[in-house]
């Protein structure tokens, strides 16, 4: 549409409104200059407006415009990333307001405003983020309206009509979102920025889980979902061992993954489910668990899992499983996922054998270091304990005299040793690198396990997993058992394992993690909060092909293209009915002259109380029926006639003056007792 | 382009079998269209780049805003048809203008609910006119607004107005809905007054005894009392009907002579400008406020004055046709 005429006040206040809402939220994600140039404009477009600067000149513009593209290179260099991008485009956006003069500039700052504002979604996607983002569409869509009408007397009239527009508009959005299906990525773009990836990292050394301990941000939620015997099975609290990597060799204080030659780093199995050669086999039918676990991003492969894993699926393409019984996802999550497991403690394999290899990896230590603790194994050596008399001596050694805190005095080079004979105070990390030393120091195949140990258990049965979760354990060989899983520091702080961390701690160590009684408010209140969240991610957020297919084919029996076109079609076909009889029937009844109103009462009260012996005929005027209705109701003659001289007089004389008297006659006529 | 002028000629020949020419349309669902405007395609194609956006980063809240975006284009369709529906369009007159003038053919649009920026044109104009139709007082029932849609008069003689154009974009320009009126409506388009030399009046000799010899002299003198025996002709009617007595109109010479405009006198080139020289002088003498009579091929006007005989002798010279 073609409108080549100047932008009026109204328009110009909306467009500016629009524009302001659209990009503030980004102002917090983006360099802090933008909101210099954005204000600076707006002034000068004030400015222009009130007549009192000129239009910029094209000089100036072009300055402007290459100015900010100096700030951009110093904010981002030459980086193509979606922050990059997003401040190219509100800057365009800006300055374009300078441009606007005629109602068709308008229109290009608007389009601009409708890719601008999503930008908001890829830096956050909660609930706010959405509810604000539906707020500002509203005021974009008014700045349309704004052109569209004549009446500029009114300046909200735009935002009513949008408000109305965008609630008729909300079920087709529903509809299209359940029902739209969803493509992979048609090609790679600008990463997003990432902070470093949350959670831990693919190696451990003493003190690197003690930042992550005392963060609550959320690693995963868990949903325990009906087993084949179709009850909702929660494990115990002692089986909520979340592994996610296993670390088996150590090296200079630090364990990391073994490193398996470029050919094979790591075994991995495709498929969703265990390798048909291991014979894996759930022995107890009973303690078998199905969850599914949402994920947030931590931008490395591995998933999470209860021992052992019998089969997994995700939406994201096949699971794998490594020999080590963890799942793996083909492609690093950086993006919150949702997957499914299905777990049971009590398994049996076909062989309780390691090769030599898997010995030799698995006993490996460095070849010095560390001699009080290789003496400490070798005594135990001498004793000829078993293996399992070995663990049990482990523990017990433990137990003796060793304390639990997140706050553990540095280590030096020997830190086995130190923590072991000297200090005797640390967390998990301590005690699980420090078992599966002495283990191997004494020649029993060990390994640590970092994941997340225990979880908190909301109202409405799901587990939240926090960061402050993480853990760090060991799993020993046993000849006969297998891996069999020991929790060192269940042996010092039984209390971690039975009631999670937080429970745990006391005194000092307790008000650091709280950092007083505002922070457990906020606590609380977050976890309720949570729950909204948490239903938030699962069905809008993640609502992704797998939801999407499960949820059609229970709506419609079936995914066919068949189905959701006529789904599609039908519903949208029956509100496109409901809404044009809306815009006709109910306009009609809305504005159907109140003198009727009035009078349809009066018939009505009329009609109830002469039970019959009144006959209106459809022809019948005004006057027509207040002579029969004086001959049924004598005694209400004059009010008959006061009614129907009113109503005449204000349909026939046009004297609307009279409503309110006709509305008070017939309200006095209303409450009448009547009798025939 | 000839493809485009063809489908337009059919489209036209469709809407004329299927629109009637009358004085009162009501847009229904059966003459009002609807399509997407220029602006609601760039729309969409905005819709698929954010589209786009939120696929590649597989984000289901910027798909959700797309979905919003396409939900809020769909029901704007209704929108804008349930804006230009029901809307009763009735004409109510036109002044008659020159040519070259502008006329101003004047409708009221009568609808039950509000309805907002309703724009009319006629086809072959490009002028718009613009109302809102709404309630002005809460105690208007049905709401009216006038709209006067203007038309470049361009020949003389009873005008036919094309079709007339009446659209609306409300409420967000997304949506084009329109619909092609037929009018039974003629609107007089009077000659073009242009500049000729004065006519010459015809000197009639006035029925009677001696005063009036065909001669030059036209001087009106005076007036003097009504002696019985005067001329009935001479007779100052004016004043006699105002109350002040009788009078009798002298004469220097007892000569007179009464304005004619004898079309035949007129020097012009051709039929057309003659007509105009005939518009010219008729406005003429009528601004001076005097008596003047027409003669036209076949018929004559007498001599009068005033709005209604000026607007007569027009509306001759205006439908005059020569064959």
């Amino acid at each position: 549409m073609k409108s080549e005429a100047d932008l009026t006040r109204f328009q110009l206040i909306w467009l500016l409104i629009a524009q302001a809402l659209a990009i503030f939220p980004l102002f917090f994600y983006l360099p802090k200059w933008l909101p210099v140039i954005w204000f600076t404009t707006l002034a000068w477009r004030v400015q222009v407006y009130r007549g009192v600067w000129p239009y910029p000149a094209s000089i100036i513009k072009t300055g402007v415009a290459f100015g900010c593209l100096g700030l951009l290179l110093l904010s981002y260099g030459f980086r193509v990333n979606v922050g990059s991008m997003s401040t190219l485009l509100c800057f365009a956006f800006v300055l374009k307001l300078m441009e606007v003069r005629k109602q068709n500039d308008l229109y290009l700052v608007i389009f601009v405003a409708f890719i601008t504002l999503p930008l908001l979604f890829l830096f956050s996607t909660n609930v706010l983020a959405g509810a604000y983002v539906a707020f500002c569409f509203v005021f974009i869509m008014a700045c349309l309206t704004a052109v569209q009408h004549n009446r500029h007397k009114r300046f909200m009239f735009p935002a009513w009509v949008n408000i109305k527009v965008i609630f008729q508009a909300l079920p087709i959005m529903v509809l299209l979102f359940v029902i739209m299906p969803r493509l992979n990525p048609l090609w790679n773009m600008p990463s997003l920025q990432k902070n470093a990836s949350t959670g831990f990292s693919d190696s451990m050394s003493p003190g690197s889980f003690s930042e992550l301990i005392k963060s609550s941000d959320i690693a995963f939620r868990v949903t325990f979902d009906t087993n084949r015997h179709g009850d909702i099975a929660v494990p115990p609290k002692s089986e909520w061992y979340w592994r996610g990597l296993v670390l088996d060799h150590y090296e200079a204080n630090q364990w990391t993954p073994f490193h398996r030659g470029w050919m094979n780093r790591e075994k991995v199995f495709g498929a969703d489910r265990p390798p048909d050669e291991w014979e894996l086999e759930a022995l107890n039918q009973l303690r078998e668990y199905r969850y599914s676990i949402l994920l947030e991003p931590h931008n490395y492969r591995w998933l999470f899992s209860m021992r052992v894993p019998f089969s997994a699926d995700t939406g994201i393409g096949e699971v794998t499983f490594t020999e080590n019984y963890l799942v793996k996802s083909p492609v690093r999550v950086n993006r919150r996922i949702e997957y499914s497991v299905t777990s049971s403690p009590d398994y049996s394999l076909a062989k309780y054998t390691l090769s030599n290899r898997d010995v030799g990896i698995n006993t490996q230590l460095p070849d010095d270091g560390n001699p009080k603790a290789r003496e400490l194994a070798a005594s135990w050596r001498r004793q000829n304990l078993s293996s399992f008399d070995a663990v049990q001596a482990a523990l017990s050694f433990f137990q003796s005299s060793f304390t639990y805190t997140i706050n553990p005095p540095p280590l030096g080079m020997d830190s086995v040793d130190e923590f072991l004979f000297d200090t005797q105070k640390g967390f998990c990390e301590h005690f699980a690198g420090s078992f599966v030393f002495l283990m191997r120091a004494y020649g029993i195949p060990a390994r640590v396990v970092v994941g997340y140990q225990g979880g908190e258990l909301t109202q409405s049965g799901y587990l939240i997993v926090r960061q402050s979760d993480a853990h760090a354990w060991a799993e020993v060989w046993l000849a006969g058992e297998g891996w069999v899983r020991v929790d060192p520091t269940a042996s010092v702080s039984p209390l971690r394992i039975d009631q999670g961390f937080t429970e745990t701690l006391s005194g000092a160590d307790a008000s650091m993690y709280w950092g007083g009684g505002f922070s457990r408010l906020y606590y609380s209140l977050q976890k309720n909060l949570d729950l909204f969240n948490y239903h938030w991610h699962r069905w809008v957020i993640e609502y992704e092909d797998k939801e999407q297919q499960k949820f059609l084919s229970r709506l419609l029996g079936g995914v066919d293209a068949w189905r959701i076109a006529v789904f599609l079609l039908g519903v949208s076909g029956c509100l496109s009915v409901i809404y044009l009889w809306w815009g006709g029937v109910r306009a009609k009844k809305k504005y159907a002259y109140p003198v009727d109103k009035h009078y349809q009462v009066f018939l009505a009260k009329l009609s109830s109380v002469a039970n019959g012996s009144l006959k209106i005929e459809k022809g019948d005027t005004p006057t027509v029926i207040a002579d029969k209705a004086v001959q049924v109701f004598p005694y209400h003659q004059r009010l008959i006639r006061d009614i129907t001289h009113l109503y005449t007089e204000i349909c026939y004389a046009g004297k609307a003056e009279l409503l309110p008297k006709l509305h008070e006659s017939v309200r006095q006529f209303k409450v009448l007792h009547l009798k025939l | 382009m000839s493809i485009q002028t063809a489908m337009q000629a059919r489209f036209f020949r469709w809407i004329d079998k299927h629109v009637p020419k009358v004085t009162q349309h009501t847009l229904t669902l059966h003459n009002v269209y609807v399509f997407p405007s220029r602006l609601g395609l760039a729309y969409l194609l905005v819709a698929c780049l954010v589209w786009v956006l939120g696929t590649n980063y597989q984000n289901n809240l910027i798909l959700a805003f797309v979905f919003l975006m396409i939900s809020v284009f769909i029901v704007s369709i209704l929108h804008t048809f349930l804006n230009l529906n029901r809307i009763s369009v009735r004409y109510t007159g036109a002044s008659p203008v020159f040519v070259g003038d502008t006329v101003e053919i004047n409708f009221e649009l009568a609808a039950d609910k509000n309805h907002y920026g309703i724009k009319a044109r006629w086809q072959d104009e490009s002028r718009w006119s613009s109302v809102d139709v709404v309630a002005e007082e809460s105690s208007v029932y049905v709401r009216k607004a006038a709209i006067s849609v203007p038309m470049q008069a361009k020949k003389r003689g009873w005008v036919k107005p094309k079709r007339l154009l009446l659209e609306s974009y409300f409420p967000h320009g997304l949506i084009r809905c329109w619909t092609w009126l037929n009018w039974d409506v003629h609107i007089l388009v009077y000659p073009k007054p242009v500049e000729v030399p004065e006519p010459e009046s015809i000197v009639i000799a006035q029925a009677g005894t001696d005063n009036h010899p065909v001669s030059g002299g036209e001087d009106f003198s005076g007036l003097r009392n009504y002696q019985s025996g005067d001329s009935l002709k001479k007779v100052a009617w004016k004043i006699y009907a105002k109350g002040k007595g009788l009078y009798t109109k002298e004469f220097d010479q007892q000569v007179s002579k009464e304005l004619w405009i004898d079309f035949d006198s007129i020097v012009a080139p051709n039929l057309e400008l003659k007509l105009s020289g005939v518009a010219y002088w008729i406005m003429r003498y009528h601004q001076q406020g005097v008596d003047y009579g027409l003669k036209l091929a076949n018929q004559a006007f007498q001599p009068d004055s005033g709005d209604e005989h000026m607007h007569r002798l027009l509306t001759a010279i205006a439908t005059f046709d020569y064959s």
